[in-house]
């Protein structure tokens, strides 16, 4: 099946005054209709910037330097402004983290969507009205007419998510990129947040790109998943092989990470030493190699960057100490990782 | 807008108004206590010079002032009289206070009006396209003319403008705000009232054209990268109807809000302008007052402009509060 | 520190201009002096000699045959001095206000925020019109009308960093040291409230400067001093003919107006250096 998106050698840097950061470097990703794929990974790690990179846009002083976006056949990186502007909102459509901010406080919700739709759709703004009302109870807000006369603020935060789904939603898109649209909700609304999505994409066959750090996000949403590290991606498979055996030793770490849950009192939670390196000044050879436990330089882990290479026919890694066949007990020395937390978090 | 609303509104506005109260009683309070420092007896200092005012005006004065009684016996008068809006009587000018003031008031208003008018205007057009360009020539450009305009005095602008404008390329009257040497109606009428308007509507206009050319330009580049203009592109909207309809849209809020801090500024502002233009206003009135020492009329004038400016400002919430729907009433 | 803010401010171009300009002035009102000795209100000349007309008055003379390059000197150092004196004054009474507010909160605090709204609700300037008059206009009577309508601002300031600063550990500690609330508030956190004050006071010198030319303009400045807004007054009546009598005052009244401004801007640059940082 061709993709429906993919995302070849994308990079994405910032020309900020204390240098270059090269916040997304060579990033490869692909997502085929109806699927949902995860872009996971620390915050900085570039997931945000890969995604609004799809839709360029990135904001000055961050450029997209090379790449190819190909999306129904067209590289959205060579679009002219009105080209890309007919993909933004109507192929492809976003939802973000905050939706208070996230929404022009001055105007109703109802003529927010109303405009979506019309800056897409040649329908009078009566009918535009009348979809924006529909589109609101197709995303489960109650008393939608109502609702769609008021202001943003008027709303809760799980509602207000819920109308940005809607507006999101107003043109039908083929892709729908969620930028950790569940993080700024508490957890039951989560819940219901990440149901809608699924739902929706079941009904409308839609690709989801979902940008989140949370991994039990990932585990319950996702097909599969890429992992983001200082800009690349280091690791992309499967959620459910890709969780229950991670390759990469910063997956691995991230695992362990998220089973706070199950680390018994007192006892010092699992985290991986170090701090991720600045992107203004990125080592030689592997970013990962400074905090690795499996890092050699007989591997070359301090010398050069690991090439992302097939592990199999669908998980990818980028990293010399990956072994497809080892366990996670291997990858990992045991003090610092329990399979069991693993198969909790996913 | 809803009904409800509108009656909200309403119900503010009958709150905010007695916020009028301890303001006429502030600045009553603080006339007095300069009427009380300032050298010689209360009437001597608003009688102005010795010998200037007949003996039953200073009697007048005497007995309203309750000179005999002791001070805060004359303060309950002073405040008394105020509360009433009885400024008091104009000798010089053989009229009361309070009438004198009405009949200057509207050309006041109607100069503030045109200049907060070209000031707003023109600072969110020069403030978007300097946010728009920023850091390039246009926006440089701009930002000195801003510099400038803010070291501006503005009675030298005015003086200057004469000598450029009326003087040497003879396009606008100097002074007044019509012609008074013909007798024009309608069409014509206004024709010259414009005229007259241009040169003191201008001249006031410019600093505050520079304050809001600075601010939008601010307002603007911290909304261009705030989540729901990035919401805006994302939906696949235009640079043009970005930058017009959601950002300039949302300026307009912390422009009002400087506006309604600059009410008294401007108003000191007019009477500068309209003592270089001789445009019969508040200011010249109080021109006219400084030059004849007729102090009562002063003070009433210092009095009322301060009522005006918190009446003023009540106006610029309620307007505030129609741009801004988060404001609940 | 003094010394680091000096080359920050040197490194900065537009507040290095600003100090220059500034320098020129002192220089005209202090040395400007030997060169230009005579009583400005002497007639040195025949009257309305333009510019470059005679050696003698190289600046021309006004409508009396003064000498406009000793005008302009003393002009010179009436702003500065009306400037510098009647900031402090705003600044004293601004901090006072402010601190009091701030550090005791309560009825305090909203006792005099009222008294300061009423401040900022009388336009300035007629108040500033109203004081002189009645007390007679002189440059004591100028400096303080002008210190008392600008007080406000700094007041509001100070009083929302002493509402912050109040609350922080160190205020803490040396409360529970036992120390008194007066030298709580000059020594723990007066200290660390003045970067702001100090970019106030400079922008408010630039804004007392046109304060006091407007008053002389009005014929309300000190009758034996020549100030610059004297001579823009003195003049307007023939502004036509001889608008250079208007002109040149004003240019010098720009001209050290934007250098406040441009060091006021300069120091806000300095003294916040994260606001920089969001500038890209």
């Amino acid at each position: 099946m061709a993709a429906l998106l993919s995302i070849r050698g994308l990079r994405t840097w910032f020309h900020t005054r204390a240098g270059i950061a090269r916040a997304v470097d060579d990033v490869n990703l692909h997502l085929q209709p109806g699927e949902t794929l995860a872009l996971a990974g620390e915050s900085g790690s570039g997931k945000s910037v890969t995604a609004y990179s799809i839709l360029r846009l990135i904001q000055p002083p961050g450029r997209i330097e090379a790449g190819e976006i190909m999306f129904n056949g067209t590289n959205l990186l060579t679009l002219d402004d009105r080209g890309i502007r007919n993909v933004r909102g109507n192929r492809v459509a976003m939802i973000f983290q905050e939706p208070l901010s996230a929404f022009n406080p001055v105007q109703k919700v109802g003529a927010q969507i109303v405009e979506a739709i019309r800056l897409h759709r040649r329908v009078s703004r009566r009918a535009a009205y009348a979809r924006a009302v529909e589109l609101l109870a197709q995303v489960g807000i109650p008393s939608p007419g109502a609702r769609a006369h008021e202001f943003p603020h008027r709303l809760s935060g799980g509602m207000r998510q819920r109308a940005m789904i809607a507006l999101a939603l107003a043109c039908e898109p083929d892709i729908l990129i969620a930028d950790e649209p569940t993080t700024a909700l508490d957890v039951t609304t989560q819940a219901q947040i990440l149901d809608l999505l699924k739902s929706l994409q079941a009904r409308n066959g839609m690709g989801l790109l979902l940008i989140t750090h949370d991994l039990g996000v990932v585990a319950e949403t996702a097909d599969r998943v890429a992992v983001m590290y200082a800009g690349r991606v280091v690791e992309e498979g499967p959620v459910d092989t890709l969780f229950s055996r991670p390759s990469h030793p910063y997956t691995a770490g991230l695992l362990a990470a998220v089973a706070i849950d199950d680390v018994p009192p007192g006892e010092r939670l699992p985290e991986i030493s170090g701090m991720a390196p600045s992107l203004l000044a990125m080592p030689q050879g592997c970013a990962f190699a400074a905090r690795c436990p499996k890092a050699s330089a007989a591997a070359g882990c301090f010398t050069e960057s690991p090439v992302f290479s097939s592990l199999t026919l669908q998980r990818h890694v980028a990293c010399f100490a990956a072994n497809p066949a080892a366990s996670p007990v291997t990858v990992f020395p045991r003090s610092a990782m329990r399979d069991d937390n693993v198969r909790v978090a996913a | 807008m809803t009904q409800t609303r509108i009656s909200a509104v309403f119900r503010f506005l009958r709150r905010r108004l007695w916020q009028v109260v301890p303001v006429v009683f502030g600045i009553a309070l603080l006339n007095f206590l300069i009427l009380q420092l300032a050298p010689g007896d209360v009437v001597d200092v608003l009688a102005g010079e010795a010998g200037a005012a007949t003996p039953e005006y200073m009697a007048r004065l005497r007995a309203d002032f309750g000179l005999d009684k002791p001070v805060p016996v004359q303060f309950l008068h002073y405040i008394q009289h105020t509360a009433l809006l009885d400024l008091g009587f104009s000798f010089r000018q053989n009229m009361p206070v309070l009438q004198l003031i009405l009949e200057r008031l509207p050309a006041t208003l109607a100069l503030m009006t045109a200049a907060m008018g070209i000031a707003v205007i023109s600072g969110l057009i020069l403030g978007v396209l300097s946010a728009r360009h920023v850091h390039r020539a246009a926006d440089r450009v701009i930002s000195i003319f801003v510099l400038v305009t803010y070291a501006l005095p503005t009675f030298w602008l005015g003086l200057m403008a004469i000598v450029l404008f009326s003087a040497r390329l003879g396009w606008l009257p100097s002074s007044g705000m019509t012609d008074i040497s013909v007798e024009l109606t309608g069409f014509a009428y206004l024709r010259d009232l414009a005229k007259h308007t241009v040169l003191p509507a201008l001249t006031l206009a410019t600093f505050y054209l520079a304050v809001y050319t600075r601010l939008v330009r601010t307002a603007m580049l911290e909304y261009f990268g705030a989540d729901f203009i990035r919401t805006a592109r994302a939906k696949g909207a235009t640079e043009a109807r970005i930058t017009l309809f959601h950002a300039l849209r949302n300026a307009l809020l912390p422009l009002m809000t400087m506006l309604g801090l600059q009410l008294g500024s401007i108003l000191s502002g007019a009477v500068l302008v309209e003592s270089v233009f001789s445009w019969p206003g508040l200011g010249r009135l109080a021109f006219e007052s400084v030059l004849a020492r007729d102090f009562n009329l002063l003070l009433g004038i210092l009095l009322f402009s301060s009522v005006m400016v918190t009446v003023l400002n009540i106006c610029v919430d309620v307007v505030y509060a129609f741009l801004d729907p988060r404001i609940e009433f | 520190m003094y010394l680091a803010l000096l080359k920050e401010l040197l490194r900065n171009r537009a507040a290095a201009a600003g100090l220059a300009l500034l320098l020129a002035t002192l220089l005209a009102a202090t040395l400007g002096r030997f060169w230009f000795p005579g009583d400005p209100w002497e007639m040195s000349g025949a009257p309305m000699l333009w510019p470059g007309d005679d050696a003698a008055n190289p600046l021309g003379t006004d409508l009396m045959g003064r000498d406009m390059a000793t005008g302009l000197v003393s002009g010179a150092g009436v702003s500065l001095m009306i400037g510098l004196v009647s900031t402090l004054i705003a600044a004293g009474a601004g901090i006072t206000i402010g601190a009091l507010g701030g550090f005791y909160r309560g009825w305090t605090d909203a006792f005099l925020m009222r008294v300061t709204e009423l401040f900022q609700t009388v336009p300035q300037f007629v108040l500033a019109v109203v004081l002189v008059a009645i007390f007679k206009p002189s440059v004591a009577t100028a400096t303080f009308a002008i210190g008392i309508v600008s007080w406000p601002p700094t007041a509001r300031l100070v009083r929302s960093e002493f509402l912050a600063l109040r609350e922080r550990g160190f205020v803490e500690a040396a409360r529970a040291l036992g120390m008194g609330d007066f030298r709580l508030i000059v020594t723990q956190i007066l200290p660390n409230a003045l970067p702001p004050v100090i970019v106030i006071a400079a922008l408010n010198i630039a804004t007392a400067i046109q304060t006091e030319a407007a008053l002389s303009f009005l014929g309300l400045g000190d009758p034996n001093v020549m100030s610059w807004g004297t001579i823009i007054g003195n003049g307007r009546e023939q502004v036509v003919d001889a608008w250079y009598i208007c002109g040149l005052p004003g240019i010098a009244i720009v001209l050290v107006v934007l250098a406040f401004n441009l060091l006021g801007e300069g120091l806000n640059d300095a003294l916040n250096p994260h606001l920089r940082e969001k500038e890209t």
